[in-house]
């Protein structure tokens, strides 16, 4: 009854494939940090001054801000459901590293917050007269940023998992960790809306985020094991 | 009693004893299982029932003790331990947005099935009415869906059952079912734990009491 050959646990693209489908077929939830992102940066013209300039100015930091707080909104939903569900029960279990399937399940968080609001950061570029010379940047750095946020926030959400719907909490121990990323972020719009050089950022941005890519899966399994008692 | 050696047994959990916020939950625990045995769990509610299966299946570790596997220590086989056991707890991992079907065949990848036929009929031998397996888990009833958590027992190749109270919402025909599936696996030489308060009486079963520590 030997059956180790056998065992083909789901690996990352299998979570990916899954997290993604079933995002996508929860009603509103996973949309919710979307249209929070829109919605509020439609805002911001409105009541600040619709003057072009000014706008501007505004611009590379309020995108950035709304993107860190829409995965903010999103975060605790990456762990939370399999924690309530018993799924995570059963991740702990299989016997291939746990690393995997969580990276996958982060990636997947990616695939449906991080990566739509990159595509969707041109219509609100235009909204707030950026640049034509900055709309690169900005979708750079946003596809390098949000990665970034969806890994650290694992971890964040991977040690509050336990306390239940602990949405405060993680705001308050993600938001130091996300500070570096929105200081690199916003400099790299920044300087290229002030037509200077933008790479030096963006490059430090995607150091930060390989960082991430080794660590943050590796600590968020080990915080899961821990938070469920092992 | 003469306690054997260690490797007698495909599991062990040598003196294990769980402490959680200085409460001692239970101390001290000696429980083994060998091929072709089923072991029935007892005791009164909050006594520890499932936090011994989770510290078998190394879900928890424990404050004091180890679990071995084939007489080695489970930490230090993890693969093919884990690789080797079946655990069903209350939390069943089913998602309600998806069908049975679609989350039977996530459980199954972990046996090594990815055949949508073994899958839809374990469901069927389990009593689970065919008319519902496009519905999303989340509309079914709590007895539907341990049926379809359990259907897993049909075909898995698993060694070692771990089941925490898999009769709770069932009805008598599923039960049935349970005990078929429990029997066969058995017959192969199988080993299973079970919690549970209904009476396990159709086989030779033995008892393990767990006393209530808290009291």
């Amino acid at each position: 009854m030997s059956n180790i050959a056998r065992s083909t646990h789901p690996g990352l693209m299998a979570y990916v494939r899954r997290d993604v489908s079933l995002s996508i077929r929860s009603n509103s939830g996973a949309y919710a940090p979307l249209l929070f992102f829109c919605m509020v940066c439609t805002l911001v013209p409105i009541s600040i001054s619709p003057n072009p300039q000014k706008l501007a100015e505004l611009a590379p930091g309020i995108i950035w801000i709304m993107a860190l707080l829409a995965s903010l909104l999103s975060i605790e939903r990456i762990f939370v459901f399999d924690y309530e569900d018993g799924s995570l029960e059963q991740m702990l279990i299989a016997p291939n590293m746990m690393a995997f399937p969580v990276l996958g399940k982060i990636i997947a968080h990616w695939l449906v917050t991080g990566l739509p609001l990159t595509f969707l950061s041109p219509a609100i570029g235009l909204m707030f007269a950026l640049p034509n010379n900055a709309y690169g940047p900005m979708i750079l750095s946003l596809a390098a940023g949000t990665a970034y946020l969806s890994l650290v926030g694992a971890v964040i959400a991977s040690l509050t998992v336990s306390l239940g719907r602990g949405g405060f909490l993680i705001s308050l121990l993600a938001v130091p960790l996300y500070m570096p990323i929105l200081v690199f972020g916003t400099s790299t719009v920044t300087y290229a809306v002030a037509k200077m050089p933008w790479s030096a950022p963006l490059a430090t941005m995607g150091a930060m985020l390989a960082i991430a890519l080794v660590l943050c899966p590796l600590l968020a399994s080990w915080a899961l094991r821990v938070t469920n008692g092992g | 009693m003469v306690f054997p050696l260690p490797n007698d047994f495909l599991l062990e959990a040598d003196d294990v004893s769980y402490v959680r916020d200085d409460m001692i939950i239970f101390e001290d625990v000696k429980l083994s299982l060998s091929e072709g045995e089923i072991v029935h769990i007892t005791g009164p509610n909050g006594c520890g029932k499932t936090t011994l299966i989770k510290i078998l299946t190394t879900i928890i570790t424990p404050t004091r003790g180890a679990v071995y596997y084939k007489g080695r220590s489970a930490s230090d086989v993890r693969y093919q331990y884990l690789s080797d056991l079946l655990y069903i707890g209350h939390k069943t991992g089913i998602k309600s947005s998806l069908n049975a079907e679609e989350n039977l065949l996530w459980m199954a990848a972990a046996d090594g099935i990815e055949d949508n036929r073994i899958v839809l009929d374990a469901l069927s031998m389990m009593g689970f009415d065919s008319g519902l397996c496009h519905r999303p888990c989340g509309q079914l009833s709590a007895g539907q869906l341990q049926r379809v958590a359990l259907s897993r027992l049909v075909f898995t190749e698993k060694h070692i059952w771990f089941l925490d109270e898999p009769m709770a919402a069932l009805d008598s025909v599923s039960i049935k079912a349970v005990n078929q599936c429990i029997a066969s696996h058995l017959e192969r030489n199988g080993a299973v734990l079970i919690t549970s308060h209904q009476p396990i009486d159709f086989h030779p079963v033995r008892k393990f009491e767990l006393t209530n520590w808290c009291l």
